[in-house]
Formats: structure tokens, sequence, C-alpha cells
């Protein structure tokens, strides 16, 4: 059974990847050398978003945090120790911001429809319908999530969702092992108690995700 | 929950590679038994999964977009922390002057022993640097979102600023200038993409040599030949007709050179780009979960489309304004819609299927005919697959 459990992108499994950046990039972002800063941003912003829609969800704020992750990043990289990559430090920023951002909802709201060039599904997909469908689940899943404590929410979303290990989960939150290892569980349990008792998502919340499971059983 | 249940909670519907060796055993042996765990594992995983599927938010340049604006936000902060601490260290000496000053005032009084304990605690809580002149760092990281009110800002590489509540993108080669007390921006050059808070619930004008745009909470991007709004409203007024105010809503544009009472005109007809443009921003609104303003551009799109395969993609995401107001039913004759008049194209296809899956499950009947009419129809088509296994489930 344990063969047909899907393997989670790899992109988490090589969070802790070597910082994959020259010491003189690294030294000129701490002297804060804009196109230094700018050659790591492009890099790593692509994976920021990835965990900032991760936790927060379909947000129009999505792109105002990562620009308050960047900010953030620059004004801390000149006491950056090189302790961790790059990447999981600047995840720990991003990880702190989403929270910030849920414990104090922004009171505005600003929606940009410019135009964008690609990393929207369009008409040539093959599967519109079930494009659509996924978005709504998810609509309904983060429904679930925002009543969450944000640092419940926040750890099971790191835990389970983003497959790391419950130590990282922790460093990245600033908190014990233990501690974040209750907010999963409770987490957990608040959240699929809710969505056993939502009628919306009953359906899919119960649905095998392979034929051959539903078979057998 | 009992005891080995809750031993191995944290590890239902995590990824195998996550695993110990040890754990996944005892995980696996453990679900045969369970099917209360093997339901929260596969909750876990497509709670993941649907996550994990989800595609990117944000483009390419939005993405840069934010790193621009990221260091103009960090400058303009740094510059703040500057000018704070200039004015702490203003106050100190000040305040260390005065005492000085009260000092000396007894001593010349005659009242020695409280002039040199004033004076002594003077010269000692002046630990601040000179207040001759604001320090060298203030000056170097001089405020670049707001220029003084006669100064011009020529604008070499596209750059965010911002200016009072607005956050202002200027392309290349722009050219404004910002006049705080009134918070209008003159755009003499250039395009600039405005974007407001309205929670400030101040004012804020572009101002170019043909008219006045007059911000009502709002995004909008404006030429010196043109306005056009994407979110909110604004009011304009021709410089030579200010008798007239005319306002925008999000998709419309106006152009002065159409003549001076220049009717407002929605998103005129464009070319096909423009269609495609306008079911992208439709696309983008119903991720972000704004089912009405898709409409409204959808709406758009369908009038300006020239081509079927556009206006199939209208109609489909039409229904899905309708999934994404939990109106199935309407959802569903929109697809079906879909279905009849565009059969031979893809995007009729999926509708059919989609209509299939709404169903409601009251009605088996309908669910099946819908299937079946699929099949008929596309007997090789992408989704005969589940539609079959779909068949099958409601046989049972």
């Amino acid at each position: 059974m344990l063969a047909t459990l899907p393997v989670v992108s790899s992109e988490n499994a090589s969070a802790l990847e070597a910082s994959g950046y020259a010491p003189q990039l690294v030294d000129a972002c701490r002297r804060g050398e804009r196109s230094a800063l700018e050659q790591v941003f492009r890099r790593e912003s692509p994976f920021l978003e990835r965990v900032l829609f991760r936790v927060l969800g379909p947000s129009s704020e999505l792109e105002d945090m990562l620009q308050t992750t960047l900010e953030q990043a620059i004004h801390a990289f000149p006491a950056f120790r090189g302790e961790a990559s790059v990447r999981t430090w600047l995840t720990r920023i991003a990880v702190r911001t989403a929270l910030h951002h849920l414990k104090h909802p922004a009171q505005r709201r600003r929606v940009s429809l410019e135009l964008i060039e690609g990393g929207m599904s369009t008409a040539s997909s093959s599967r519109p319908a079930h494009e659509a469908e996924a978005r709504v689940r998810l609509r309904i899943l983060y429904e679930h999530l925002d009543r969450l404590e944000p640092k419940h929410r926040t750890a099971f979303v790191l835990f389970q969702v983003e497959g790391r290990a419950m130590e990282e989960v922790a460093a990245l939150m600033d908190s014990g092992v233990s501690t974040t290892k209750s907010r999963v569980m409770w987490a957990r349990r608040k959240l699929f108690a809710r969505l056993a008792k939502d009628p919306r998502a009953r359906d899919w919340a119960s649905e095998l995700t392979t034929a051959s499971e539903g078979d057998s059983r | 929950m009992n005891r080995p249940c809750r031993d191995l909670e944290t590890s239902l519907g995590r990824p195998a590679h996550t695993l110990s060796e040890a754990e996944r055993l005892r995980l696996e042996q453990h679900l045969t038994a369970c099917a209360a765990c093997r339901r929260e594992s596969d909750l876990a995983r497509n709670i993941t999964q649907l996550v994990l599927a989800a595609p990117s938010m944000l483009s390419e340049s939005s993405r840069e977009r934010a790193i621009a604006a990221s260091f103009a936000r960090a400058t303009s902060e740094e510059a703040r922390r500057a000018s704070t601490h200039w004015l702490r260290s203003t106050g100190i000496a000040v305040a260390a002057a005065a005492m000085l000053a009260l000092g000396l005032r007894f001593a010349h009084q005659g009242n020695d022993d409280a002039a040199l304990a004033v004076a002594s605690k003077a010269v000692g809580s002046q630990a601040a640097p000179s207040v001759a002149e604001p320090p060298a760092s203030m000056a170097a990281a001089a405020m670049p979102t707001a220029p003084a009110p006669d100064q011009w800002l020529d604008v070499d590489t596209a750059e965010t600023r911002r200016f009072a509540h607005a956050q202002v993108t200027l392309d290349a080669h722009a050219r404004v200038r910002f006049d705080a007390a009134s918070s209008t921006l003159e755009l003499a050059r250039g395009r600039a993409s405005i974007d407001v808070d309205a929670s400030k619930g101040a004012p804020f004008a572009v101002q170019t040599s043909t008219f006045r745009v007059q911000v009502l909470g709002t995004q909008f991007v404006v030429t010196p030949e043109s306005v056009e709004v994407l979110r909110g409203r604004v009011a304009i007024t021709h410089n030579r007709d200010t008798a007239h105010v005319r306002k925008l809503g999000p998709g419309e544009t106006y152009r002065p050179s159409e003549g001076v009472r220049a009717h407002v005109s929605h998103v005129a007809p464009r070319q096909v780009v423009g269609t495609a443009e306008l079911l992208r921003q439709a696309h983008r609104a119903l991720a972000q979960g704004e089912p009405a303003t898709a409409r409204g551009l959808i709406e758009r799109a369908q009038q300006s489309a020239t081509k079927r395969s556009e206006r199939a993609e209208a109609g489909t995401l039409s229904a899905e304004c309708s999934m994404l107001e939990q109106k199935p039913v309407e959802a569903q004759r929109a697809y079906l819609a879909v279905a009849e008049r565009y059969g031979a194209l893809p995007a009729g296809e999926n509708a059919l299927f989609a209509a299939a899956q709404l169903s409601q499950p009251s009605d088996l009947a309908q669910a099946r005919g819908l299937l079946e009419s699929y099949l008929a129809r596309y007997p090789r088509g992408r989704f005969v697959e589940e539609a079959r296994a779909r068949l099958r489930k409601l046989a049972r």
C-alpha cells in the first residue's frame, strides 16, 4: 500500500540543500549590493511564493507578502551568518511574514488585475473542468484552514503539505519540536473533523485517489 | 482514537520518503487493519495533492515587480529610520543645550550650585552627534518616493515608488513630479500604473497635459493620452471642459483624442489579442475568488470575441463563476450550453464532461445520461476512462 503513496515534489526533500551560492555572492548580499540581492531574489522568489501561497492560500495579497519578505531580507542580510542555507533563511522570513499577516490581516486589499503573461491555465488546457473543481476545493480547504489558529495552520501546512520534518518546521517557526508537534496534531484533528462535516467537502474529502484502493475496500 | 493510532497519527498521509524504514513498515501494517486511519491517510494525501497541484498565482513579471518594490520600500524605510534617529538625536542635543542655557542663567543669577548641576547634566546627556547638519547617511538615503514639489523625476529604468498612499510603477523613461500638498502626481511622459490604498480615505490624483484623473480607490494605468481602469473607479476631468466629469469603472478606457466630449468607452473591441487578455484577466479573477469581477471581464470578452474558441472559453469561464458562487445547477446549465454550441471544439468536450460531473446526487439518471452522451459523442475523448469509471461507480 505504501508503494501507492505519492511522492511529494522533491523541492521540499532538498529544502535543506546547500546554499548553491558562491561565497562572494553571499558577501555581496551582506554588503547590500543590489545586483547580488536581485540575483538571489530572482532565483528564490518562485520558491518563496509557493511557501507563502501554501500557508496563506489563494490571496490577492501574495505579491505584497512576497515584497514584504524580500524587504525584510534586504534589512536582515547584513546579519546573515550562513549557518543555514540562504533558501532556508529566506523561508524563515517568509513564514514569519505569513504568520504576521494571518495574525494582523491587512485592512486594505490591493488586487492587481494587470495582464499577466503566463502562470494561468488557458483554454488550451485539456482539463478546465478539473481545474475549476480544484479551485473550488482549494477555496473550501482554505476556508477551513482560516478558522484554525495561525500557528496551528502554519505548522500543519509546513509539515503535512510541504512534507518538512518536524524539526525543520520547529526551526522555521522559532518553536520547540514538541510544541510544533502539538500544533500539527491539533490542526489535523480540527481540520479533518470540519471537512468531514462540510457537505461541500464530504465527497472529495473521502474520495480515494486511486481506483485500486476503492475496489479493495 | 486508540494508542496505536495516536502513535502513528503524524505519519498518516506523509510521503514515503519522509518516513524511516521501521516507520513505513509499522504504518503499513497498521493501515491494513485500521479503516479509520486509512481514511485519514487518504484525506491527508488528498489535501496535500490539492495544494501542491495548484498553479502559481504570480507571473514572472509580478515577481519582478515585487523584487523592484522591495528595494524601493527598503530604501525609504532606511531613510525613515535615519530621519527618526537624526530627529531623536537632534532633540537630545536641543534639550541639552536648553539645560546648559538654563544652568548659565542660574550662574548669572548667582546660584552656582544649581547652575553646576544643570550644566553638568546637560553635558552628560549630550551623547548625540552635532546638530549642525543631518548625518551623511540621511543625505545619502534621500527619500526616493517624494522629490521636491517642483522637481521633476526622470526614470531611466522601470521602477516602483511610493507617493503618499499610492504605489506607482513607472515605465522606463517616464517623467513625473509629485505635489504632496494636493496628493497630485503630474505625468509628463511615459506610463504609470497606480495602485491606491483606498483604506486611507485620502484623495489622490494624476494630472496630465490633457486631463486630470481623480482616484476613488482603484488601480489604473495612465499615459498622457489615455486612462484605463483595472479596478475600482476614477473620475476624469478634461482640462478644457472642467464642468464635465466622467467616471470610469473596471475595464473602461478614456481617450481624450476622440474629442473634448469624448464618450467613455468600454474596452473597445480590440484585436483578438484584446479578447485573449480579457479572458486571462477573468481566469485570474476566478483564481482570486472574485466571480463578480470575472463576470464583468467575461461579458466584455464575449462582446469583442471574434473566434468561436474565445466564445467557448468565455462560456466555460461563466460556468466556473457559477461554481465559485456555489450554484451547481446554473454551472451545469452553462456547461451544457457550451457543449451544445461548441461540441466540435475541445472546450465543448470539456464542458459536457464537466456538466456530467455536476449532476446532483439525487439525479443518478441524469448523471448516467450525460456520461453516456459524452462517451457516444467522444468515443476517443480525453475523459473516456474517467467517464467509464464514473459509470461503473454509479452502477453499484
